[in-house]
């Protein structure tokens, strides 16, 4: 079945099964392999991309389910890496092995649409994505340090 | 990487690839692109080349997964370069045997590069300098390097690009005969930052193994096998292939257990995409023989070890004379038990293998490239030059990747169906079906006397070997594990009477390296008992341990031939004194404090943890954690904090997490019951670097055991109930 699909500002069309989740069609249809999968089961935020703004796992999301909603991921987020989390990300070194970032970051520029400056509990509340290697201090020092460079 | 983007390169006689979302880094080393090659270059060592553009590449044996071994890696060799890190560009090292049996783990990167690859880049520097002088027909002695370019007394300079048809020609010096910059060289280097892949990572471009792509390929999900050893008995494969999608079906008889390099039975499902390969898999209806392993419950295997801990065990570390130790002295026992553990690492296990025309290549994150090399020349019978084995960055290692089963699968399915083939694991596959860390048992006992002194301390400690599932030629003939042994040789209290033997036991279920492996359990049961011992002799936890550690005190325990670990006391005092000024030993109202320290062989990292609990609203909540660490000269402070805060976000993980076996199944399958802490979970950490001009020790691992133990001590002082081990209940 074809859907078209609104992704990064661009209009994309894929043949899918419609209850293929979006994760695998933006990693393994579209090529946009920045979404990250990490569990499958919405427990670890790997796969968060925003859609219409809102931060949301993509690996139990049904492609049925976007419909005309603005998919943006980790690679659409700017269009030259220096989003303010972004900026915040690399000063700050977050990452580890950095496999659960771009996850965390989408969650991150989820919260700040809906709450420009969350303090510390706020994000840590906000942002419940899972990481093994533990970056989650810095991830809450650099959420902070980008809405505040604002 | 260091730079821009690139495009990892391909032997020439194997196929280019370019994976999509960019790449971090070179994935192979084997020859200079196309254009570099027409240039001159100059490679006194296989870890540099230089060529006439300027261009540098460097390298790596070691393989990054979030530890930070390619930027520390980098900055030893910009630092002895005098050379811009900017300006240098990674490398991967790939199985090829040139790089022998590369191995990343044991917190070892750091110290091994410091030995050997900075005289080897090193050399290159001295040679550009002869290449000069020869230039100039001066004397290089006293002839300076700065900025890529030798620099001679009267303002000239020549860029190391413009020697590098000159250096090629000059014999190679003797690498042990080189300079090398002094230890203070290379604190605060400039250019921190570089060789990470923080940006790549930001902007979703770092390419992970899941990432890699080839034209043509197909995905699969295996059902495995349940219990480990078991069979297939037959399976649905129309329903599987009624799934849209789905090209292929692939039984996969894997090989016998317990054997090296084990791959489990079960049956692949093929397909176009991941999600079709998954749910073509759920409809298998995969029917098993469990085979012998069918029964294997982790309960009664718990008890069986603690029965083994009343028996003698095979002696690692015996000194003075335990039945010296006076009638009148009091005596503490106790023991604790852990569970297996997963590595549970985010991007899960993945291989992306091509077996073609007699000859196989891997795109893999692995931490041992060379050993998934030579068991895919076993096991598909090919000439060991026929196979190459890739490792882009890993999404975390924690010893999972020192495993090569999954790259196993993807070349076993590409051999098969003739086609690119990625095997994906699941997360209730990595839970269910992988590998682990072993359960133990810890018996110890203690004698002190009537000042306050300990006198004698017995361990006995029963677990799994590793060893002798994994590396059977290192298991000595009475079957002593010295892995096991390594955590006792550490052991550095002023004690006059020790016993500590071990039983190493026949694995269970797969078994492997986890983060500090036999330390991870073993130190955390050393700590906590000391905390006994303290609470026997009346004294505060803190000035116990000083107590033990008299000022200038050097011990050394070697637990195998050329296997010695030097345990000083006053870096320990140095790290404890450290940790509880930080924190402020000695507490606050309504705050419960526990303390814990430890040597980690890799080969000197000392740390010590004050960990917090907080004791109001009824129930105890860890609230603080302040870690010290003397590691050595910290190459990149800003990394070594990061692992720090790492270890100790590890070990409060660790707390909770367990896995257990019910009819040889492993009952935890997702991370609801095998959980990870969120930032709200965490309570604070704070890391304390130490600084030391000793060479750089290993970082990655070794304050895991120790915060651990800090925090079991806190709880028993929050709460009085004394730790039994791990996982925490209730």
């Amino acid at each position: 079945m074809r859907h078209g699909l609104l992704v990064n500002g661009e209009r994309r069309e894929v043949e899918a099964d419609p209850d293929m989740p979006l994760l695998w069609v933006l990693r393994d249809l579209l090529g946009l392999v920045g979404t990250k999968f990490g569990c499958g089961q919405g427990q670890c935020g790997a796969c968060t991309v925003l859609l219409d703004g809102v931060a949301t796992r993509s690996c139990g999301l049904p492609l049925s389910a976007v419909g005309t909603a603005a998919v943006t991921t980790i690679e659409g987020l700017s269009p030259d890496g220096t989003h303010p989390l972004q900026r915040a990300w690399v000063e700050h070194g977050v990452a580890q092995c950095g496999y659960c970032q771009p996850g965390m970051i989408m969650a991150a520029a989820g919260l700040l649409r809906q709450q420009p400056k969350p303090d510390a509990d706020g994000v840590k509340a906000a942002i419940t994505n899972l990481c093994r290697c533990g970056s989650q201090p810095r991830m809450v020092q650099a959420v902070l340090a980008a809405a505040g460079g604002r | 990487m260091a730079t821009g983007t690139l495009a990892p390169l391909g032997r020439r006689d194997f196929l280019k690839v370019v994976p999509l979302g960019g790449a971090a880094l070179l994935l192979a080393g084997r020859l200079p692109p196309a254009e570099a090659a027409e240039a001159a270059t100059f490679s006194p060592h296989m870890s540099i080349a230089f060529d006439t553009t300027g261009a540098v590449r460097l390298t790596l044996r070691k393989v990054e997964m979030g530890q930070g071994a390619h930027q520390g890696l980098l900055t030893l060799a910009a630092v002895e370069l005098d050379l811009d890190p900017a300006r240098i560009t990674l490398v991967q090292a790939t199985s090829d045997p040139k790089f022998g049996q590369i191995l990343t783990g044991g917190s070892y990167s750091l110290a091994g590069g410091w030995m050997a690859l900075r005289p080897a880049v090193a050399t290159a520097r001295l040679m550009f300098v002869q290449a000069a002088a020869a230039r100039w027909g001066i004397a290089a002695e006293g002839l300076r390097t700065a900025d890529g370019a030798v620099l001679h007394p009267d303002g000239r300079r020549l860029a190391y690009a413009a020697l590098v048809a000159d250096a090629a020609k000059l014999p190679v010096p003797d690498a042990k005969t080189v300079p090398l910059k002094p230890a203070d060289a290379f604190a605060g280097a400039a250019g921190a930052g570089h060789g990470s892949p923080h940006a790549a990572v930001a902007t979703g471009a770092a390419c992970y193994g899941i990432d890699q792509r080839l034209p043509g390929m197909l995905f699969a999900s295996i059902e495995r096998a349940p219990v480990v050893g078991g069979t297939v008995l037959g399976f649905d494969e129309a329903a599987a292939k009624a799934v849209p999608g789905v090209v292929a079906v692939v039984p996969l008889a894997g090989n016998a257990w317990p054997t090296l390099d084990h791959v489990r039975a079960g049956v692949a499902v093929l397909a176009e995409n991941s999600w079709a390969a998954q749910q073509g898999r759920a409809r298998l209806a995969v029917r098993w023989d469990d085979g012998p392993r069918g029964g294997f419950d982790s309960d009664a295997f718990k008890a069986a070890m603690a029965a083994r801990a009343a028996t003698p065990g095979i002696g690692c570390r015996r000194e003075g004379d335990l039945a010296a130790v006076p009638k009148d002295a009091r005596r503490v026992e106790r023991t604790y038990a852990f569970p297996y553990v997963a590595h549970a690492p985010l991007e899960p296990p993945n291989a992306l293998a091509w077996v073609r025309d007699g000859r196989a290549e891997v795109w893999t994150g692995t931490q041992r490239q060379r050993r998934l090399h030579d068991a895919l020349v076993r096991e598909l019978k090919l000439a060991g030059d026929k196979v190459l084995v890739h490792a882009p960055l890993l999404g975390g290692g924690f010893g999972r990747r020192l495993e090569v089963d999954y790259g196993l699968e993807a070349a076993l399915l590409s051999a098969k169906v003739k086609r690119p083939v990625q095997v994906l694991w699941t997360r209730g596959d990595d839970l269910t079906r992988g590998l682990y860390r072993p359960a133990s048992v810890h018996r110890l006992v203690g004698w002190v006397g009537q000042d306050g002194r300990v006198l004698g301390h017995a361990h006995r400690y029963v677990g799994e070997s590793v060893f002798r599932q994994q590396e059977p030629q290192l298991v000595r003939a009475d079957g002593y594990d010295f892995s096991m042994a390594i955590p006792f040789a550490t052991y550095g209290y002023d004690v006059p009477a020790l016993d500590f033997d071990q039983h190493p036991m026949e694995p269970q279920v797969p078994c492997a390296w986890w983060r500090g492996t036999a330390s991870t359990t073993l130190q955390v049961a050393q700590e906590c008992f000391m905390d006994e011992l303290a609470a026997l002799a009346g004294t505060d936890p803190l000035a116990f341990r000083l107590r033990h550690l008299p000022k200038g005190r050097e011990s050394s325990w070697s637990y195998m031939e050329g296997g010695a670990v030097t345990f000083r006391a006053d870096l320990m005092r140095g790290v404890l004194e450290a940790a509880a000024k930080a924190a402020g030993w000695g507490g606050r109202a309504g705050v419960a404090q526990g303390i814990a320290c430890g040597l980690y062989d890799c080969p000197d990292t000392y740390t010590a943890c004050v960990a917090e609990v907080a004791m109001g609203g009824g129930t105890p909540r860890l609230s603080r954690l302040v870690v010290a660490t003397d590691c050595g000269l910290a190459v990149n402070p800003d990394r070594v904090q990061a692992q720090l805060v790492s270890n100790a976000v590890f070990a409060f993980a660790s707390l909770t997490q367990a896995i257990t076996f019910r009819r040889g199944r492993a009952q935890q399958e997702s991370f609801a019951d095998f959980p990870l802490p969120t930032a709200a979970d965490l309570p604070e950490v704070e890391a304390v670097v130490l600084p030391s001009t000793r060479p750089p020790s290993g970082i990655g691992e070794p304050a895991t055991p120790v915060v651990t133990a800090a925090i079991l001590n806190a709880l028993a002082k929050a709460t009085g109930r004394r730790p039994a081990g791990l996982p925490l209940v209730g």
